[in-house]
């Protein structure tokens, strides 16, 4: 704390301190409504093609430390699948200029660097040019995630740091007991991983030694890390170098200057978008997350237990076109690894709006200053507490990310920008586990391809897309399998598809989920698995379909084990997708000593020879009144054998007949009959909502007649105020009424 | 600035608007000013009855203006009306629940995919009038009735589009949901 | 007669044409290596039409007709738009496919990529995000159980690459060439995961599939994508085979109907065309999708020639015309390529010459946006120039006509008068005004952003391969490279900066420069540990060597195939290798004599290492995992005819009278000043033009501001200093 309170005074040679530059930057942004009280173009004004010129310059840096340093990686996600970014950044830790790739983690860096200031590290060890820090801790420098690492180079002038040379990738293995990318069962921040505050690890653009030993010693993919590790610093560096250039060619009051401007220019930018495209008001939304511990161990007795998490965002959009996200009433922190920290929480808010409401704009944190949000303390955006675990906030992080998201293409849909609204929906998915082969070599790995690339939701116009889009960045990709394959040794794909019939039913559906089903091949002396991801088939990621469709499927994991697959290979017979395992198994054609359907995380698997992993991830919402599509688009997914047909008959009520093998054609007549009876069903079968209430009220609230996870987590919300009102208010519970 | 042409606009509604099309809208840097207003001129051409949209909050329904009593209400294009904005539309529709395998594997597929029973149930609102499905939520029992968004509609036509409501007034931007369901009790 | 003569005397021309989205460039090369240019308008519907038509305007020009031309050319090279045509439109064949059961969706699924050939902010638009338009038809593709095993860093440790793990279950390939006849496919691919490393199963269905269509009497070719693009990553892969399943037959026929057209006019040769990577190939080979992009790459050729003339190790080829402005390397004389481009927003398996582009060219729009940000491009003028012609937005030449740098008098050579008042105003009105600035600082400052820009791209091309400006000598072609020469060398420091009196269609000329040339490239994997042991490195060596010895064999044979002279050939040789762990890996060309010499392992690491620490710092090296190679390459080389350039006696530094045209006031950098006019034709070996000048041309203007100067050298090439 020193060094900030040191900052805030205002002498000389306190001015050049970042702890100043913080304490500024917040007094004026606060007071003014402007980043850093800048209401005038000074720079821009004065010569418009040169502050054109100069954001060009930071721009291509960092376009051109992604596009060579990535190919250092080891690992597809940072490569080529945009689990990566490099960004140059403000002293204070705002972003000016990014490269491409999951450009919202850039959200995160004035956490790490306020961090860093806040506990002296100014005063000691102090920065110099070029020396390397790096951190993947959520609660010290905001990661989402401990699998999330950052990297930070100082760049130093005139006695300064004037930017920071920013880099963060997705690292393959985190060396945490459950192996992997994302702890999925810990109990405290200590069974998390390798989780490290901003350290230095390195001076003039190289490591340390010891540093490339603690990946080796601490996480079960350490080559992999070290070439992550590497491929982030090789980028800052080159954008190190170039920002000396761009100030020698400058100089250094104005490199300073204009990146205020820049960064202002495109709050600016953002400011109007959400005038101009969104409607002010009150948005609530509802998501709800599983963690299912009960049983897993009997160590730790205070983490065994089932429950659900309430992810609950009441946003506002107030007259001055900010955002504002509450989110009291969100479960309370817990003994499970799906905590996170307001660092996390601010990356996965800007996951969507960064891109949505700033590709028209200069890309950068000037967005970040339109969107706030509340999160008490106690939540399970702000434990604080250190100890609580987040190996993997972000499954059900994500969700926020939904939320903000959905609010945005709502209220474009309300302003009659109908082009940009979806059911926006992002479920990611992928396995992890460990191995160890033959000869005693250890291996940990990260099977990513479901998360590259997931369905888009239904339009409000058209029909989604399969396998388009990967919400947290603008580069989907699913990688090849034959890459994946070599990082997994054991395990082989016998699908990779489209699940037919997975999607999100309305007026228009989502574009169709994946599947994929990997064959355990000499799995040597042990093979684990299991799943990490958000969407859990379980219970919807968002609690609202919009505008009366159904909310998207969520993902499942099926495990075959002790299977005939030889047998069946010989007769030409292997499932492709997850539904056609369960149908084989179904029909008694695979046999299998055990079929474990996960429609939650699937938890450390030991696999065996001729067992069969399997999973169906990435689908995603409807749009609108399944009654209302046009047959001609049933018939058409009919026809490309995307849909069952008995199915959308109760669906859509459109009915086909198949005039030759597998090609169909409405019956108009019959689907006009059938439409006619589903309406009356609707009719016949429902109730005026009061009815509905006061039984509702009478029989399961008032009994608190619900699954004990349920009613544990109406507890944890209610144990914030402004719910128990909501909770209470809604249902007109006693006062006296215990939760 | 740029307009786009309302017959463009009829076809973002009706659904049958071409990729091409829409490709353009996306691409529209900056997006056409006057939209909001061809937008409710295409939809008040939509409905049958006269009351004054002031909002579309889903596919079918509408903030209205009732000249004669000077309410705000929401309203169904089928000409339905489910009561004053401020409380959740949703209290005023008919309400079918699915709460079993069966029920719910009907409205999700393949069977693998479908929500569990007794974590969630699957409640679908409908219009009382014309049975359209209004709105669909997924949430476990005794949870309360989402309010998919209120308007500050005040704000919204004069710092927004730049066009007061001649009857503007602080209490329009209140949450009345508690209240209908209280007189319930 | 085989098409790669040697002898140029033989026949007097080598007739290079490039058939551009508008117009059609011909380069008519003579005897002494001097040449004419000709035009005709590109006619997509009937390319032999545009193809005379164009041979014949460049005949003119020596007072001859095309058929004159045609009876005594030793060479006619034509880059042809009939592969682009059919991609762009989909007018391709009917294609049937063939997968590994479980992977039927590839086509549509392609890997998840949504965001290909956009820019920033459209990547950054979600809903911007869609699939490319298949290739092919889903209902057309049928999966048959089959596995091969790819192999792992772990090598010997689990199972070996290219073990058969389920045996190919031959029914399915029955029944799917049956289903796929049914549907009637004109042509059918197959391909399988991990065939790059053995190919056996996808060679066993070929055997099957055309067994079966032979027994239905129907001809249908088999495609796989072995033999297509024998290399990891099955995405990429499947968009190759693909490519050359629809639009490779699409595409010969169109130049076999060019080569009947260039021979019924008295040609007795064969019409070669340009692959992807450089080199001619003639419209027999077998790849031929492996053309798909090849206008952009001739200027690039030409740079190479240029480079062996002059000696350079290192040129920077910017190529700025109408629409883009293009970049690329030549190293040591050799031209770079890049092998998994993204084209047309396919991302193809498929060496090509490593081009950058930047999506802002002489005709595009320059506006201001309601931030008062000014934006350039991507709008496109193309042939209608700008204001100052027959474009309604302001372009960057409006810039240069209003700037005064253009003569609106002497644009093609007077053929069409620019209105510069209109150009004027539109900078005035577009611009100035709401920047508060005056016309000349506007004009001055968008050139200074469009010259950044180009500057950015040239020299993030030559960072990116880790190398020093100063060692680059910049080659500046392309209609609008001379007169922007000036801007976006401004401040480069580099060796030299260099163009050529026939800028303009440089690109045509690179045609008639292409090298007879295959090259073959082969998936491979072997682990190098640090601590291997000698007698694995001999193993490893020979392994090597073997895959070599392999390539030179299918080289030698379609090269016969194709009529050449085998006893030419010249191979080179190259690897991609990577540290263990790695995914990528890193093109290694290997200075070795014969495949032989490949058996020293210890050179290939060395060679890898040298590679590596020249892109990266050292603190990104890792050999402590040792080293993986992944892939092997040759490429075959046959002489054929060249241009040659001409060495000119030098005359003395002060130009004859005849080549002053008269002076101009032209605005440069906000100041007037008195730029002298030379014409291009009459200025001679060895003169020295001082600025402010300018250089005019039919086809393009010279720039050179105070203080710079023009040196003409014995090669008649003009260096810019």
């Amino acid at each position: 704390m020193v060094a900030a309170l040191k900052g805030t005074t205002g002498t000389d040679s306190n001015k050049k301190t970042i702890a100043y530059k913080i304490s500024k930057r917040d007094e004026l942004t606060e007071s003014t409504g402007h980043y850093w009280g800048i209401k005038e173009f000074t720079l821009k004004r004065a010569d418009p093609m040169k502050f054109e010129r100069f954001y060009s310059r930071l721009q291509s840096a960092c376009m051109a430390a992604r596009e060579i340093s990535r190919y250092v990686a080891a690992s597809p996600g940072g490569r080529e699948m945009g689990e990566a970014v490099w960004g140059l950044a403000t002293a204070e830790g705002d972003s000016v200029a990014l490269s491409e790739g999951f450009v919202s983690h850039s959200a995160a860096f004035p956490y790490g660097i306020k961090f860093m200031i806040e506990n002296g590290y100014e005063d000691n060890p102090g920065f110099n040019d070029a020396d390397v820090y790096v951190s993947d801790d959520g609660f010290s420098c905001g990661a989402p995630h401990p699998g999330d690492t950052y990297t930070y180079v100082p760049i130093v002038r005139d006695g300064q740091v004037v930017s920071w040379a920013c880099a963060v990738n997705h690292i393959m293995e985190v060396g945490a007991p459950q192996a992997g990318s994302w702890a999925m069962f810990a109990v405290d921040t200590f069974m998390d991983g390798f989780v490290c505050p901003p350290t230095r690890t390195g001076e003039n653009l190289k490591q340390y030694a010891w540093w490339d030993e603690m990946w080796k010693r601490r996480t079960r993919a350490g080559t992999m890390n070290i070439l992550d590790d590497k491929m982030r610093l090789a980028g800052c560096a080159m954008i190190l170098k170039s920002v000396h250039e761009i100030i020698d060619e400058f100089g250094v009051d104005y490199y300073i200057q204009a990146s205020k401007e820049v960064i202002e220019e495109s709050r600016r930018v953002v400011k109007d978008n959400i005038n101009n495209w969104m409607v002010p008001g009150t948005y609530e939304q509802s998501s709800f997350r599983t963690c299912l511990y009960k049983g897993l161990q009997k160590i730790w007795a205070h983490a065994d237990k089932d429950s659900l998490i309430h992810i609950y965002m009441k946003s506002t959009i107030d007259g001055d076109g900010r955002i504002h996200a509450d989110m009291e009433g969100s479960s309370k922190w817990d003994y499970h690894a799906f905590n996170a920290f307001p660092g996390g929480h601010k990356v996965a808010m800007m996951m969507g709006l960064a891109g949505a409401l700033g590709y028209n704009s200069k890309f950068t944190s000037g967005g970040n200053y339109m969107v706030s949000s509340n999160l008490p303390e106690g939540c399970i955006y702000n434990p604080g507490t250190h100890v609580a675990a987040h190996g993997n906030g972000w499954a059900q992080m994500l969700m926020v990310t939904l939320q903000g998201y959905n609010m945005l293409t709502r209220a474009q849909f309300m302003r009659g920008y109908m082009e940009e609204s979806f059911a926006v929906c992002g479920p990611w998915d992928a396995m992890q586990g460990e191995g160890v082969l033959d000869d005693g070599t250890p291996y940990g790995y990260t099977q990513f391809e479901l998360l590259g690339a997931s369905a888009q939701g239904a339009y409000a116009y058209r029909d989604g897309e399969s396998a388009v889009w990967f919400v947290a960045s603008q580069l989907c990709n699913m990688g090849n399998s034959e890459e994946f394959e070599q990082l997994v040794p054991p395990l082989f794909h016998l699908g990779r598809k489209l699940e037919p019939g997975y999607c999100g039913y309305g007026k228009f559906r989502s574009g169709m989920g994946l599947s994929t089903v990997q064959w355990v091949n000499e799995p040597g002396q042990r093979l684990t698995a299991s799943r990490a991801g958000s969407s859990c088939a379980i219970i919807p990621e968002l609690a609202v379909g919009l505008m009366g469709a159904y909310p998207t499927p969520g993902a499942t994991v099926a495990v075959a084990q002790q299977t005939n697959l030889q047998e069946l290979f010989k007769k030409g017979i292997s499932p492709s997708t997850l539904n056609e395992l369960v149908e084989l198994h179904e029909e008694g054609t695979l046999k299998a000593e055990t079929l474990k359907i996960w429609k939650s995380d699937a938890q450390d698997t030991k696999l065996e020879q001729d067992d069969l992993w399997c999973q169906q991830a990435g689908s995603g919402g409807g749009w609108g009144d399944p009654l209302e599509r046009d047959p001609a688009l049933v018939e058409k997914d009919a026809n490309d054998g995307m849909i069952n047909i008995s199915f959308v008959e109760e669906m859509h009520g459109v009915v086909l007949i198949e005039v030759s093998k597998a090609i169909y054609k409405v019956d108009i007549a019959a689907t006009q009959e059938k439409r006619k009876e589903l309406r009356e069903q609707r009719k016949s079968e429902s109730i005026p909502f009061k009815d509905w209430y006061l039984k509702h009220r009478e029989e399961r609230v008032l009994k608190m007649d619900m699954l004990e996870p349920i009613v544990e987590m109406l507890r944890s919300a209610t144990s914030f105020s402004a719910y128990n009102k909501h909770y209470r208010g809604f249902w007109h519970l006693p006062n006296d009424f215990e939760i | 600035m740029a307009q786009v042409k309302k017959q463009i606009v009829e076809q973002l509604v009706s659904g049958d608007i071409s990729r091409d099309e829409s490709r353009n809208l996306l691409k529209m840097d900056p997006k056409d000013p006057e939209r909001f207003w061809t937008y409710l001129e295409v939809l008040q051409e939509r409905v049958s009855w006269k009351d004054k949209i002031l909002l579309r909050i889903s596919d079918h329904l509408y903030v209205v203006k009732k000249e004669e009593t000077g309410e705000r209400l929401v309203k169904c294009d089928c000409g339905h009306e489910l009561g004053d904005y401020r409380a959740n539309w949703k209290t005023s529709t008919n309400i079918r629940i699915r709460e079993t395998k069966e029920q719910i594997n009907k409205v999700y597929y393949p069977e693998s995919a479908a929500p569990e029973p007794e974590w969630n149930e699957v409640r679908e609102f409908f219009c009382p009038t014309c049975s359209s499905q209004l709105a669909v939520e997924v949430v476990p029992p005794g949870y309360p009735l989402i309010f998919e968004f209120l308007p500050d509609l005040d704000r919204f036509y004069r710092d927004f589009l730049g066009r007061p409501l001649d009857d503007e007034n602080d209490s329009w931007y209140e949450n009345h949901t508690d209240n209908r369901t209280g007189q319930w009790l | 007669m085989s098409t790669v003569s040697t002898e140029i005397n033989k026949k007097k021309y080598i007739l290079a044409l490039d058939a551009g989205g508008t117009m059609t460039d011909t380069v008519l090369v003579q005897e002494d290596g001097s040449f004419k240019v000709g035009k005709s308008l590109t006619n997509r519907k009937d390319e032999p039409k545009s193809y005379l038509e164009s041979v014949d305007d460049a005949a003119k020009v020596i007072g001859k007709n095309s058929s004159e031309i045609h009876e005594n050319t030793s060479v006619a090279i034509y880059a042809g738009t009939g592969m682009l045509n059919t991609l762009l439109t989909g007018s391709g064949s009917e294609a049937g496919l063939i997968v590994t059961k479980g992977f039927e969706d590839i086509a549509i699924i392609e890997g998840g990529l949504s965001y290909l050939g956009q820019p920033q902010q459209d990547m950054l638009h979600n809903q911007l995000h869609e699939h490319t338009q298949p290739l092919m038809d889903r209902k057309n593709v049928y999966g048959v159980l089959e596995r091969v095993c790819g192999g792992t860093p772990y090598m010997d440790k689990h199972v070996a690459a290219g073990e058969i793990l389920i045996p190919l279950y031959e029914p399915h390939v029955i029944e799917a060439t049956n289903k796929l006849l049914d549907s009637g496919v004109e042509v059918i691919g197959i391909l399988f995961i991990n065939c790059y490393i053995n190919p056996i199963h996808e060679q066993r269905a070929k055997e099957i599939a055309e067994k079966v269509i032979t027994e239905r009497g129907v001809d249908v070719p088999v495609v796989l994508s072995y033999d297509t693009a024998p290399v990891m990553k099955e995405n990429n892969r499947l968009k190759s085979l693909l490519l050359q399943c629809t639009s490779a037959e699409h595409a010969r026929r169109s130049l076999l109907s060019v080569e009947q057209a260039a021979k019924k006019d008295g040609y007795d040769g064969q019409l070669l065309t340009l692959l992807s990577y450089g080199g001619a190939v003639n419209i027999s080979y077998p790849r031929l999708y492996e053309t798909v992009i090849s206008g952009p790459i001739g200027g690039m050729m030409g740079g190479q020639i240029l480079s062996k003339k002059l000696d350079l190790d290192k040129v920077l080829c910017c190529d700025m015309g109408g629409t883009s402005f293009d970049v690329g390397l030549i190293l040591d004389q050799q031209i770079p390529i890049r092998k998994d481009p993204e084209f047309a927003k396919h991302r193809l398996a498929l060496p090509m010459v490593a081009l950058d582009s930047v999506g802002s060219g002489a005709g595009s729009d320059v506006w201001l946006d309601k931030y008062d940000r000014l934006h350039v491009g991507p709008g496109s003028a193309g042939s209608d120039v700008g204001i100052c012609f027959r474009y309604d937005k302001l372009t960057v030449t409006d810039v240069n006509v209003a700037m005064g740098y253009v003569d609106p008098e002497y644009f093609l050579g007077g053929k069409v008068t620019l209105d510069r008042d209109k150009a004027y105003k539109a900078l005035e009105e577009g611009i100035a005004k709401p920047l508060g600035i005056s016309v000349y600082e506007a004009g001055k400052g968008i050139l200074e952003v469009v010259n950044t820009q180009m500057k950015e791209a040239a020299a993030t091309m030559i960072l990116a391969k880790g190398y020093n400006p100063a060692e680059f000598t910049v080659l500046v072609y392309g209609g609008a490279g001379p007169v922007h020469m000036w801007g976006f060398t401004e401040g480069l420091d580099v060796a030299d900066i260099i163009t050529i009196p026939y800028a303009a269609a440089f690109s045509a000329f690179g045609a008639a420069c292409a090298e007879y040339m295959h090259r073959y490239h082969k998936g491979f994997v072997t682990a190098i540990p640090l601590d291997e042991t000698e007698k694995r490195k001999q193993a490893i060596g020979n392994q090597i060597t073997e895959c070599f010895d392999e390539l030179e064999a299918k080289a030698r044979q379609e090269l016969a195939d194709e009529g050449a002279d085998i006893s030419q050939i010249s191979f080179t040789y190259g690897m991609y290798a990577r540290y263990i762990g790695q995914l990528e890996s890193f093109d290694t060309a290997l200075d070795i004599k014969n495949s032989g010499d490949a058996k020293d392992v210890d050179y290939l690491i060395e060679s890898f290492e040298n590679m590596y620490t020249k892109i990266y710092p050292e603190g990104a090296r890792f050999p402590d995992g040792g080293y993986a190679i992944t892939e092997l390459y040759i490429k075959a080389v046959i002489p054929k005819a060249m241009p040659v350039l001409k060495k000119h006696t030098l005359c003395d530094a002060k130009p004859n009278k005849s080549a002053y045209v008269h002076s101009r006031q032209v605005n440069h950098k906000g100041e007037f000043h008195d730029f002298k006019v030379w014409q291009m034709s009459e200025l001679k070996a060895g003169n020295v033009i001082y600025g402010p000048s300018i250089i005019r041309d039919p086809m393009t203007t010279l720039v050179i501001p105070p203080e710079k100067r023009i040196e003409i050298d014995e090669y008649m090439v003009l260096h810019y200093r």
